[in-house]
């Protein structure tokens, strides 16, 4: 049963707004980690975003397969602390391209509506 | 000041130590860039504003989702026996203090609140280590809420006094957690 539930789940997961953002950051940034990328997607997005909820995307997009992360050497300037950098898979890459279509349908509808 | 605060609230939160290490990392790397471009006061208020907005997530982070059904069994074990402890604590805590409530005079239930509310955080804090925080807020929550019920029941009169018992015990309780999260952090 397992396995049936295993491959009836999506291969490529949908994406929400700001995952699609942290996403959107990740390919940006030469060097992405919390930090950064919190401040990308706070000016992404026009509002300030917490370290706390860009860390938990992060975590719930690499549990997804979208993203993996490693951790660098520790630094002095952050108080001998190492940064979690992260970067796009596959599927990550994949899932960005499948995001771009419904979106596109639904601005459509919503450009019609107004 | 404030960047110890960071550090026992991110310890104190964030069951996995590696993602706690770069979530505090960032924060206070960022709190460093605010200071230099905005001044000390400014950065201060940044990293403070940014604890508030994120504490509801820090238990989140650094929480892997059980792999298999062995591993969720595990979970599901580990997660009802420390909400059992929790609860036992909490409740233990509150009936504690109902039974002094009735006899002893206000001031000394507000100091018995307090040591009561302490104890019991820093035994749960110390008996469920993930997290330790959360565990010492639950468990102060939870004793006010059944002092506060038994109050409310109108077995117990109320003074004034003895109804501020009932947040210095949800403090204490945090307090003793605190002390716990202390012993967990590196020496440097």
């Amino acid at each position: 049963m397992f396995y049936i539930l295993k491959y009836m789940t999506p291969v490529v997961p949908s994406l929400g707004d700001f995952e699609l953002a942290v996403l959107l950051s990740l390919v940006s940034l030469d060097e992405a980690y919390g930090a950064v990328i919190r401040r990308d997607v706070s000016e992404r997005l026009d509002r300030d975003c917490s370290i706390g909820a860009v860390y938990t995307t992060l975590q719930r997009l690499e549990e997804k397969g979208v993203l993996r992360s490693w951790a660098t050497e520790p630094t002095p300037m952050r108080g001998g602390r190492s940064r979690r950098c992260y970067a796009l898979t596959r599927t990550g890459a994949r899932a960005l391209r499948e995001a771009r279509a419904p979106r596109e349908r639904l601005l459509a509808e919503l450009r019609e509506a107004m | 000041m404030i960047e110890g605060v960071a550090a026992l609230i991110v310890r104190g939160t964030i069951p996995d130590r590696e993602i706690g290490d770069a979530v505090l990392g960032d924060l206070l790397e960022e709190h460093a860039e605010v200071a230099v471009a905005r001044g000390r006061f400014a950065a201060d208020g940044w990293l403070a504003w940014q604890l508030v907005r994120s504490f509801p997530y820090f238990h989140q982070v650094g929480r892997r989702a059980p792999a298999t059904l062995r591993d969720t069994g595990a979970f599901a074990v580990r997660f009802y026996r420390g909400a059992l402890l929790v609860n036992a604590l909490g409740l233990g805590g509150g009936l504690v203090i109902v039974r002094a409530w009735r006899d002893w005079p206000a001031p000394l239930v507000v100091a018995f609140a307090v040591a009561i509310g302490f104890v019991a955080g820093h035994l749960a804090a110390r008996l469920l280590p993930r997290a330790p925080l959360f565990v010492a807020l639950a468990v102060g929550t939870i004793a006010a809420a059944t002092a506060g019920s038994a109050m409310s029941s109108g077995a117990i009169v109320v003074s004034a006094l003895r109804v501020a018992a009932l947040p210095c015990l949800a403090l204490a309780a945090i307090g003793g957690g605190l002390v716990r999260v202390r012993a967990l952090l590196p020496a440097s």
